[in-house]
């Protein structure tokens, strides 16, 4: 679902009013978009690059990254009923990006008016809560090598390098973070598959076999809510 | 006669149609509501008992349960603008249910004259992917019996005894395809908490100590995220 695409629902003066209230902003690699405890008054559009969002434990040992956030793909936050909230999660650079910060309140007034504009919220947000049940039972149900080959597989799809495979810049513990391992699991597992020439490097990416893909697919259908931009993310540069 | 406390502000006329349109069905514990990969015209909000979500992998053994759909909360398909949807989980009940199933049509039709319920949806669906979050996290981060020691305190909200605890019916089973381990495991802490007076059991429900409840609180949210899962001031006027 891409920020026009939501818009397009909309009258082009209303349309116009959202994209004047909004603001974009740069982060590096590694910023923080938005802390844990931070109160928001905004959604997070994703413009370019990739966000990634942190639950924290208690303590440092617990944080893991539950999803990715894509090229436009949103972080709807925890409430759209008040116009600001206390961020329950943590908002991640994963790569150099670029993010549209909508304000919540105007969303809301605009979704008052119309109802097209909450439905495709609600899209928005019922793909998501599909991409995470599948991660769900990745994380719970596969072994360790055929998660780390999923994730990399994702990765692909996330965060591609020009010359194929994915961004050599996501690192291993984003890695492990997201597939629920230690480092030295992810480690290891990259390097046995290193050296059975199912994962090689270049300049840019990481390359992942392309047959990586048949390992334990999600039923009924292969991934079509995956990453979630679902129909979108066939055409992620578009 | 609400169906569901989302429509409460709908005028009466408009929500005796809605009910009217619904269909009110009972399942056994165990039954399967909805299978994966069967077409489905309708959405369902659950009115007594508790569903499960079932994602399904490539054999049997990768089944797991996501999440679970209490009284008042509904299953939606990915989205309501098309009429129908093939399900991509399949919906067990892990309780003896009921469950209203909703026409899709009729439900975009009052989400598009009634603005707050369209947002009301969406509120409800931003809570589910809080509590995804909070569990995938668990299900990563957390030892094994830390995270039992979550998931069953999280049962005693999900499905109350009426003596306190958790529903006894709730099987080590659906307890270890939510957890994400064996059956063995699971059956090996929970004897273990046993043994050791931390569970307990009675005629109707296991017994839980309240300080499973604290066990690695994920972020701000200090009772859980599953204990806020639509309590806008409205599950209180639910079937009233």
């Amino acid at each position: 679902m891409y920020l026009n695409t939501l818009v397009s629902v909309l009258p082009p003066a209303d349309r116009a009013t959202l994209v004047k209230a909004s603001e974009l902003r740069s982060y590096r690699r590694n910023e923080t978009v938005l802390a844990v405890d931070e109160w928001t008054d905004r959604f997070y559009c994703v413009g370019s690059g990739l966000l990634r969002v942190v639950e924290h434990g208690r303590g440092n040992g617990g944080d893991v990254t539950t999803e990715f956030i894509r090229r436009d793909d949103f972080f709807l936050g925890s409430s759209f009923t008040k116009d600001r909230h206390q961020a329950t999660q943590t908002l991640i650079a994963a790569l150099p990006s670029s993010v549209y910060l909508i304000p919540i309140a105007a969303m809301r007034k605009l979704c008052e008016r119309h109802p097209q504009l909450s439905l495709a919220l609600l899209d928005i947000a019922m793909k998501r809560v599909g991409v995470m049940r599948g991660q769900l039972r990745r994380v719970s149900a596969l072994s360790s090598e055929d998660l780390v080959g999923r994730v990399l597989h994702q990765l692909t799809q996330l965060a591609p390098a020009k010359t194929g495979g994915y961004d050599k810049r996501i690192t291993q513990s984003v890695i492990a973070s997201y597939s629920g391992l230690s480092r030295e699991v992810v480690n290891k597992t990259m390097r046995d598959m290193e050296n059975r020439g199912l994962v090689h490097r270049d300049d840019h990416g990481v390359h992942v076999r392309a047959d990586f893909v048949t390992t334990d697919f999600d039923l009924p259908l292969a991934e079509p809510g995956f990453g979630g931009a679902g129909a979108a993310s066939l055409q992620p540069c578009s | 006669m609400y169906l569901h406390p989302l429509f409460a502000n709908v005028p009466p006329a408009e929500r005796a149609a809605l009910i009217k349109c619904s269909e009110l069905r009972s399942y056994r514990r165990s039954e399967t509501v909805m299978a994966a990969q069967e077409w489905t015209d309708r959405i369902f909000c659950v009115t007594s008992g508790l569903l499960r979500v079932v994602e399904h992998g490539s054999d049997p053994s990768g089944d797991v349960t996501t999440d679970f759909i209490r009284r008042n909360d509904f299953f939606l398909g990915p989205t309501l603008r098309e009429d129908r949807y093939m399900a991509r989980q399949t919906l067990v009940a892990a309780l003896p249910s009921s469950a209203y199933l909703v026409p899709i049509p009729a439900a975009r039709k009052l989400c598009e004259a009634y603005p707050e319920v369209a947002m009301g949806m969406f509120e409800y669906a931003a809570t589910r992917i809080r509590s995804l979050r909070s569990q995938l996290r668990k299900i990563s981060a957390l030892s094994s019996e830390d995270l039992v020691s979550r998931v069953l305190h999280q049962l005693t909200q999900l499905a109350p005894a009426s003596t306190g605890g958790f529903d006894k019916r709730i099987t080590q089973a659906v307890i270890a395809s939510y957890t994400g381990l064996s059956r063995e495991v699971v059956n090996k802490i929970m004897r273990d908490m046993e043994s050791r007076g931390l569970v307990w059991r009675d005629e109707h429900a296991i017994h839980v100590p309240a300080d499973f409840a604290s066990t690695d609180i994920g972020g701000l949210q200090a009772s859980g995220p599953e204990t806020d899962e639509f309590q806008g001031g409205a599950r209180t006027e639910a079937n009233s």
